[in-house]
C-alpha cells in the first residue's frame, strides 16, 4: 500500500530546520504526536525510513478514547464511515459455542471499539497531517545515529539523498518494538514474555458470518490444542490470529503452506467454500515489557518503542495514540515557554503508570488465550466450563474492558484525584456525551471543546473564577453545559460528570475539579500554574 | 462461618475429593476455586488466602507465568 505522499522529498511547510522537534517512526504514536502538536500550533518534523505505509492489519481495534482524541483532526469520522463496530462476543470450546454476548448499547458518540486494519487506519492519519501545514513530512529517512547532551539532540539520518545530519531540541522515538534509538541509546525493556506463538493472517473472503462479532475458539478441529480469535475488517478482509499448540513444532507451523493448511481448515468449519486469499501474514508472541522511564534527557520513547502488552484486548495501539496526545500538549506548553522543562517528566509519570494498568488488563488477556503454563491451562479448563454453566460472570475475563482509558491517580498535574470508581474525578479521561448549552443547542462535548485548556461549568455557574486567556501558555476556552446527558433513543439522564466546574487538559483528562466549594482551588490552580517557566527560574536561582 | 457450618463443609468437599477420579480432581478443584473466588465479596482476603498456600508450598508469591525479559 501506497503512502499518500510518498517519497524523500515530500517537504511543505514549516521544517523544524535547527532545533524544534523531531519525531521520528509514522506510526500510530508518531502521528498522533505530530497531530497534538499542530493542533496547538506547534511545528515538528516527522521523519520514517519506509516510503510507504507497511501493509497488513496488525493492529485491529481502535478504542472510543482514540477515537475521541482523533475526533477534531477528523480521522474519528473518517474511520467510522468504514470501520467494523464489534457489538458481541462469541467463544466455544472445540466446535461447541460457550456463549455469545451482545454488547449492551451505550449511550455516546463512538462505540467501545472498532474494528479497522491498521494501514488503512495509517492512510487516514497521513491524510489528516496532509492537512496540516505545522507538519513537514519526510518518507525515506532513516535515523542510523543520535547523540544526545543538555544542549540538544543530533541524529545522523540516511536518506536517498545521502547521509545528513539533523539537529534537534527534543526527539520522540516512534520507531517500533525494535526502536533504533532505544538500541543506540541503549536502554532496554524488561517484563515478561508468554511463550505462545501466534501466526496472524489477513484473509480476503466473501464470509457469511454476523457482522461484528469477536470470535474465540479454543482448541477447535482446526486448530487442535490451540487457540483462533477471528475479527472481522473492512472490505471482506478476516484477520484470523492463531496460537500454536504448546505440543506443535513452531518453524514447521510458520511455513506458508502450513498456514495455509490452517486457514483453509479454519475457513472449513466455518462452511466457507468460496474462494478465499490470504493478503498478509506474520507472527507474534505475546509480551508485556516496557522501558522503566519514556523520558531519557531530551529524548521521549512512544509507542511500542516505549512498551509492549499482549494484543489480546487492543492495548497497543491505543496506548499508542494515548501517548502521543500526552506527549504533545507538553512540548507545546515547554517550547512555547508557558512551562519549565521538568512538566515533560509527567509525560513519563503517567504513561508509565498507564503502561502498567494496560499490562494487568491485557495480561489476563495472555493468561486465558495464550495459556501455557499448568496453572494458566488448568484455570482456563475450568473457567470456560463454568462460563457456559454456573458462573457466566466468567466471561469477563474473554470480555471488552481492557479497552478503558487509563486512569492517573499519582500525577503531579492531578489535583486531588479521587477514587477510580468516580468517573468524573481528577485523573480521569473525560467522557464524551451530547450535552446541552445554556442556548439550548445539543451538540458532543468533544465538538464543544477547543484543543488546548478548557474550563468546564456542568450544571453550576463558574464562580467568579476569572478565568485566564493561557494557562501553562497554551489557550483557555471556557464553557458551560447543562446537568444532563442526551441520547437520540432515551430521555435525557444524569450527566456522567458530576455537577461542578472542571479544568480540562487538551489531551482530555480531568485535572481539577470544583464540586460544591467555593472555587478557591481551582482559582489557586489557574493563576499559579504547575511547572510554571517563571517558577522554574526561579527555583533555579 | 460456624463451627457447625464448617464441620459440614469440610466432610462434604473430603467426600467429594474421594469420589471425584484421581484424573478428573484437579480440575474439580481448580472449578470449585473459581466458584468460590466468583461467589466472594472480599477480593483482597482471596488474594491474601493465594499467597499464604504460597508460602506454605515454599513458592514465590506473585511471579508472573510468563518468562522474564530484558530486551534492548
Amino acid at each position: 500500500m501506497s503512502a499518500p505522499t510518498p517519497g524523500p522529498d515530500d517537504r511543505r511547510g514549516r521544517a523544524a530546520g535547527p532545533g524544534g522537534i523531531v519525531i521520528v517512526g509514522a506510526g500510530p504514536a508518531g502521528y498522533a504526536c505530530a497531530l497534538g502538536l499542530a493542533a496547538l500550533g506547534v511545528p515538528s518534523t516527522l521523519l520514517d525510513q519506509n516510503t510507504t505505509i507497511a501493509a497488513g492489519s496488525r493492529a485491529t481495534g481502535i478504542s472510543r478514547r482514540s477515537l475521541e482524541l482523533l475526533s477534531s483532526c477528523g480521522v474519528a469520522d473518517a474511520v467510522m464511515d468504514v470501520a467494523v463496530v464489534q457489538r458481541a462476543n462469541q467463544a466455544f470450546a472445540g466446535d461447541r459455542e460457550l456463549f455469545l454476548d451482545w454488547t449492551p448499547r451505550e449511550p455516546g458518540r463512538y462505540p467501545r471499539i472498532v474494528n479497522l486494519q491498521q494501514d488503512l487506519f495509517e492512510v487516514m492519519l497521513a491524510d489528516a497531517l496532509r492537512e496540516r501545514q505545522e507538519i513537514d513530512m519526510r518518507w525515506g529517512h532513516r535515523v542510523d545515529d543520535i547523540r544526545a547532551s543538555d544542549a540538544g539532540v543530533r541524529l545522523e539520518v540516511e536518506t536517498s539523498d545521502g547521509r545528513r545530519s539533523m539537529d534537534a531540541d527534543w526527539v520522540v522515538a516512534c520507531d517500533g518494538a525494535r526502536s533504533a534509538i532505544r538500541r543506540r541509546l541503549g536502554l532496554r525493556l524488561t517484563g515478561v514474555a508468554y511463550d505462545t506463538r501466534f501466526i496472524v493472517v489477513d484473509v480476503h473472503a466473501p464470509i457469511a458470518l454476523e457482522q461484528g462479532v469477536r470470535r474465540i475458539w479454543f482448541d477447535p478441529p482446526s486448530n487442535p490444542g490451540g487457540t483462533v480469535i477471528m475479527h472481522q475488517q473492512t472490505r471482506d478482509i478476516w484477520r484470523i490470529d492463531f496460537g500454536i499448540s504448546p505440543d506443535e513444532e513452531e518453524a514447521a507451523a510458520l511455513g506458508p503452506e502450513a498456514v495455509q493448511a490452517r486457514v483453509r481448515a479454519h475457513l472449513e468449519l466455518l462452511g466457507v467454500t468460496d474462494a478465499w486469499e490470504i493478503v498478509w501474514s506474520g507472527d507474534y508472541t505475546a509480551t508485556s515489557v516496557a522501558l522503566e522511564r519514556f523520558r531519557d534527557g531530551r529524548v521521549f520513547f512512544a509507542g511500542d518503542a516505549a512498551h509492549l502488552v499482549p494484543i489480546f484486548g487492543g492495548r497497543g495501539l491505543n496506548s499508542a495514540i494515548e501517548d502521543g496526545f500526552n506527549l504533545a500538549w507538553k512540548l507545546a506548553a515547554v517550547v512555547g515557554g508557558g512551562a519549565g522543562p521538568e512538566l515533560l517528566d509527567t509525560y513519563s509519570n503517567e504513561r508509565v503508570e498507564g503502561a502498567r494498568q494496560n499490562s494487568a488488563k491485557a495480561g489476563i488477556g495472555a493468561e486465558v488465550i495464550a495459556a501455557r503454563s499448568p496453572g494458566s491451562l488448568l484455570l482456563r479448563r475450568a473457567a470456560l466450563e463454568l462460563m457456559q454453566g454456573p458462573r457466566p460472570a466468567l466471561k469477563t475475563l474473554l470480555g471488552h474492558r481492557t479497552t478503558d482509558a487509563n486512569v492517573y491517580a499519582r500525577s503531579e498535574l492531578i489535583v486531588d484525584p479521587a477514587s477510580e470508581d468516580d468517573v468524573s474525578s481528577p485523573g480521569r479521561a473525560l467522557p464524551d456525551f451530547l450535552t446541552q448549552a445554556p442556548d439550548g443547542s445539543r451538540q458532543y462535548l468533544s465538538d464543544a471543546l477547543d484543543d488546548g485548556f478548557a474550563v468546564l461549568s456542568v450544571g453550576t455557574p463558574p464562580h467568579g473564577l476569572d478565568v485566564p486567556a493561557t494557562f501553562m501558555g497554551l489557550p483557555v476556552q471556557q464553557l458551560a453545559i447543562a446537568d444532563a446527558a442526551y441520547d437520540d433513543l432515551e430521555p435525557a439522564v444524569t450527566s456522567p460528570l458530576a455537577p461542578g466546574t472542571y479544568v480540562l487538559r487538551p489531551d482530555r483528562y480531568i485535572m481539577a475539579r470544583d464540586a460544591g466549594g467555593d472555587g478557591t482551588k481551582l482559582r489557586r490552580l489557574l493563576h499559579s500554574p504547575p511547572f510554571s517557566s517563571t517558577r522554574t527560574q526561579e527555583a533555579a536561582r | 462461618v460456624t463451627a457447625d457450618d464448617l464441620d459440614q463443609a469440610y466432610a462434604r468437599l473430603s467426600q467429594a475429593i474421594t469420589r471425584v477420579p484421581s484424573d478428573r480432581r484437579e480440575l474439580f478443584l481448580a472449578r470449585l476455586v473459581l466458584l468460590l473466588i466468583s461467589s466472594s465479596a472480599d477480593a483482597s482476603s482471596v488474594m491474601a488466602d493465594i499467597s499464604d498456600a504460597e508460602a506454605e508450598a515454599g513458592v514465590a508469591a506473585g511471579a508472573p507465568n510468563g518468562r522474564a525479559l530484558g530486551a534492548s
